[in-house]
Parts: C-alpha cells; sequence; structure tokens
C-alpha cells in the first residue's frame, strides 16, 4: 500500500514526544503510585517503534534519550544509548518475529521497560550504593516502575494505530 | 532479521553507538560536565521546563489557596470570580513575601559570612527515577557555577552540584548515597559523617554515622556541616530524629531529617566561592 506523507501526522508525533518529554521532566504533574514512578518515554517509544521503520526508531530514541539524559543524575549517554537500542529492537521485533496487535505491544513494553529498569539499576545502583540498598532499588522502584510504566502503551498503542490508518488511507 | 545486521543500517547504528559510549566514558573521567548531547537538549529545552515548572506551581499554589479558602465566600456564587481574583492575588502575594524571606534570608547569611558568594537558582525539572530526589536547576557554567558547588535553601544545606552544562546543572541531595560529607553534632561538637541511603531517603531522611560510642548525641540536636571537604563550615544539614548502632556494635549512627524540605523546592542558592573552597570531593576523591 503506497504510504502518502502526512506533516500533520509528522506535526503530531514531534507535539506527543515534547508534551511527553515535558510531562516526564517537569513537575508538572506527579502520577506515581507509592515508589513506582512511570518512565511515559518507554511505552511512547515502542508504540512509536511498533509502527515505524528503523531510522526513524533511531532518531526518536536518541532525541528523546539525549532529553532524559539532560535531567538524570550521573545519566551521560545512557538513556540516550538505551532508548535508541530499545526502539530500533522494538521496531525489529514488530517487523519480524510479532504480529502487529495490542498484545504484541504490550508483551514488548513491558518487556523494554523491564529491560530499561535492569540497566539503570546495573549502571547506577548496583555498583554505588551497599547490597541491601541496591537490591530494595530493585524490588521497590525499578521493577514497579518497569510495570507501571509499560500500562501507558495502551493510549499510545491506539493513537498511533490510528496514525497508521491515516498513513495507509 | 539476520539481514538487519549485514546491512548499511546496522553498521551505522553501532558506529553511533560506539561513539556514544565514547562519550560517556569521556565525561565520565572528565567529571563534572554534562556529556555534549544532553548540554544541547538541556539548554534547548530549559525555558520550556522552566515555564511548565512556572505553571505547575502556580497551579499547586491556587489549589492549596482554594483548599484553604472561606466555605461562606465560595458559596456566594455573584463573588466566586472576584474571590477567584482575589485569590489569584493573595498566592502572588504570598509568592511575593515568600521570595522576599528568601532573599533576606539570603541576607542575613551573607552578613555572618561576607566570603561567600552565591548564585540564586530556580529548580526546573526532577529526576523522577531517582529515590534521592536529585534534580536541575536553571543555572550553568555561563552564570559562574562549576562542579561540586554547595547548593542550600536559606542556610540549609540541600546537596552539591553534580554536573554543569552551558545553562542547566544538575544537583545531588543530601538524601543520596553520593555525597558524603563531614559532619558535627552542633550541642555537643561530636563529629561524624553524613551519606544517605535508599532505606533513610525513603523517609526523607539522611544517616550521620560514625559517631564513637561514647558520643553524646542526642534526638533533637542539630547537625551541621564540619568545614571539611567542599562545603562550608556552620551549614545547617537538618536535626537527629533517633539513634542506633551499626550492625558490628563498634559506632553508632542517627538518623537526620534535613531542614530544608527536599521535595518541594523551587529557589535555591548555589555558594559559588567561599573562604577555604578546594578541599576533598563530596565523593571522597
Amino acid at each position: 500500500m503506497q504510504k502518502k506523507h502526512h506533516p500533520f501526522l509528522a506535526l503530531a508525533n514531534i507535539l506527543i514526544f515534547a508534551a511527553v518529554i515535558v510531562f516526564q521532566t517537569s513537575e508538572l504533574c506527579d502520577i506515581s503510585i507509592r515508589t513506582a514512578s512511570p518512565m511515559l518515554l518507554l511505552p511512547l517509544l515502542c508504540s512509536y517503534a511498533f509502527f515505524s521503520d528503523i531510522k526513524r526508531c533511531v532518531a526518536a530514541g536518541m532525541i528523546s534519550g539525549a532529553f532524559i539524559d539532560s535531567i538524570s543524575q550521573g545519566a551521560y549517554c545512557f538513556n540516550t544509548i538505551i532508548l535508541m537500542l530499545l526502539a530500533v529492537g522494538v521496531c525489529l521485533a514488530a517487523n519480524n518475529l510479532f504480529n502487529k496487535n495490542i498484545f504484541a505491544a504490550s508483551v514488548l513494553s513491558l518487556m523494554i521497560s523491564l529491560i530499561y529498569y535492569i540497566f539503570l539499576w546495573l549502571f547506577f545502583y548496583l555498583s554505588g550504593s551497599d547490597m541491601e540498598s541496591s537490591v530494595g532499588y530493585l524490588l521497590k522502584y525499578a521493577i514497579p516502575s518497569a510495570v507501571y510504566s509499560a500500562v501507558f502503551v495502551f493510549p499510545f498503542y491506539f493513537i498511533y494505530n490510528r496514525f497508521r490508518k491515516i498513513k495507509e488511507h | 532479521m539476520r539481514f538487519f545486521f549485514r546491512s548499511r543500517q546496522f553498521k551505522v547504528i553501532l558506529g553511533i553507538t560506539v561513539c556514544l559510549i565514547a562519550i560517556s566514558l569521556i565525561c565520565f573521567f572528565v567529571g563534572g560536565r554534562l556529556s555534549p548531547q544532553s548540554d544541547i537538549t538541556g539548554t534547548l529545552a530549559a525555558p520550556f521546563r522552566a515555564a511548565f515548572t512556572y505553571v505547575s506551581n502556580g497551579i499547586s499554589d491556587i489549589a492549596a489557596a482554594l483548599s484553604d479558602g472561606n466555605e461562606a465566600m465560595i458559596k456566594n456564587a455573584d463573588l466566586e470570580n472576584e474571590i477567584s481574583e482575589l485569590r489569584e492575588k493573595l498566592a502572588d502575594y504570598e509568592k511575593a513575601v515568600a521570595e522576599n524571606d528568601f532573599y533576606k534570608d539570603y541576607l542575613e547569611i551573607k552578613d555572618n559570612n561576607p566570603d561567600y558568594e552565591f548564585c540564586p537558582a530556580t529548580l526546573i525539572s526532577r529526576d523522577k527515577n531517582d529515590p534521592y530526589g536529585s534534580f536541575v536547576i536553571n543555572k550553568g557554567s555561563a552564570d559562574g557555577i562549576k562542579s561540586h558547588d554547595p547548593v542550600i535553601s536559606e542556610s540549609e544545606l540541600v546537596g552539591y552540584v553534580t554536573d554543569v552544562g552551558l545553562t542547566t546543572s544538575k544537583v545531588v541531595t543530601i538524601l543520596s548515597p553520593d555525597i558524603t560529607l563531614g559532619a558535627l553534632d552542633n550541642r555537643t561538637n561530636d563529629s561524624g559523617v553524613v551519606s544517605g541511603t535508599l532505606e533513610f531517603a525513603e523517609d526523607g531522611q539522611t544517616r550521620f554515622y560514625n559517631l564513637s560510642r561514647s558520643c553524646n548525641v542526642a534526638i533533637g540536636d542539630y547537625v551541621v556541616t564540619s568545614g571539611e571537604g567542599i562545603f562550608p563550615s556552620g551549614l545547617l544539614i537538618g536535626t537527629v530524629t533517633s539513634i542506633g548502632s551499626d550492625e558490628y556494635n563498634t559506632s553508632i549512627y542517627a538518623a537526620v531529617e534535613p531542614f530544608a524540605d527536599i521535595d518541594s523546592l523551587r529557589n535555591v542558592m548555589v555558594i559559588t566561592n567561599f573562604e577555604g573552597k578546594g578541599g576533598l570531593n563530596p565523593d571522597g576523591e
């Protein structure tokens, strides 16, 4: 099917990413539940990569990761690298291993959220503090936050699925 | 999928990843600077973050004013608009009074410590993944801020600057295990070390440890900086809320509740210079 260029969709994409990045990095609204604080960029990137190509995934992952790195403690390029690789991974998996449906998107979202938080823990919390604190971070913060983040794939999936339909028609 | 790993796209992604890892390693070993792409994105996003933080603070102020409102006034529908306007004005007035107090407190510190050089800053962003409450301020190297500069709120220690960008800087708080500073009990002069742990940070507290078993630290005592390392002496850290013994029973520790309300900070001051600056880093280096 012939895909047309839609400036409106490109603009909508930029606005969605900008809104989520601002939401994620400002104190506009806190949607944490106890110790679980969602990283909304993960389900957003997952949904975007699910219906996108690799070049766009690399760009989206790198740019959004750089914004998160600018506020994360001691992160340097961690988010830039991992969000780029996770977006590419989702794109490849969606195009080669999974059917494009909400179930596959939720599985991928949960997987990338867990991978992201486990890497975050490995790099920044495992070596930096005592074992009790680092395991405490993994169990009390990282895993609940990963699961909570993954839940947000549903709204983003429906938005990007809608965008795909608009592109194809 | 195997064709992807032989493709040009894969080589480009691999190249980008290697470059980013190299930049990370350079930043890690050089220390104290944001990575170039973080600096650019941080500088670009800073005005938007500041605007959203301003809006979000305004919303919380109005919500707080509404929740404290007079019920009789709210019942009067004709006056609702007027009340709303007045409340907004009141919120602005309270904000102005708070800002006035804020600067007055700094003037007092400045009077007591003429060697201090301050740079006022506003908190524009928080790392929501960090249980220790680290945040970003709207001042960077362009304003004379350097890595390891102490950050205070009124006369209370908040933390120190870790990474500096052109117009933004990251601040680690005293709740974090990344910070280790010499401290004294203000009443007894018993000395120890203040550093955070996850367990203490969950309760909004930090740990004052390495105290000798014969020390006289008591609940309610004030803990202040001792002046060793990068922090000037006499900055208020917090108050002792409980005392315990370490697992080998060789020394005791105290839980310290910081005076600075780290969760609701809006404005801070960075001490860019003071007499005796240039000691050990707070991470012990």
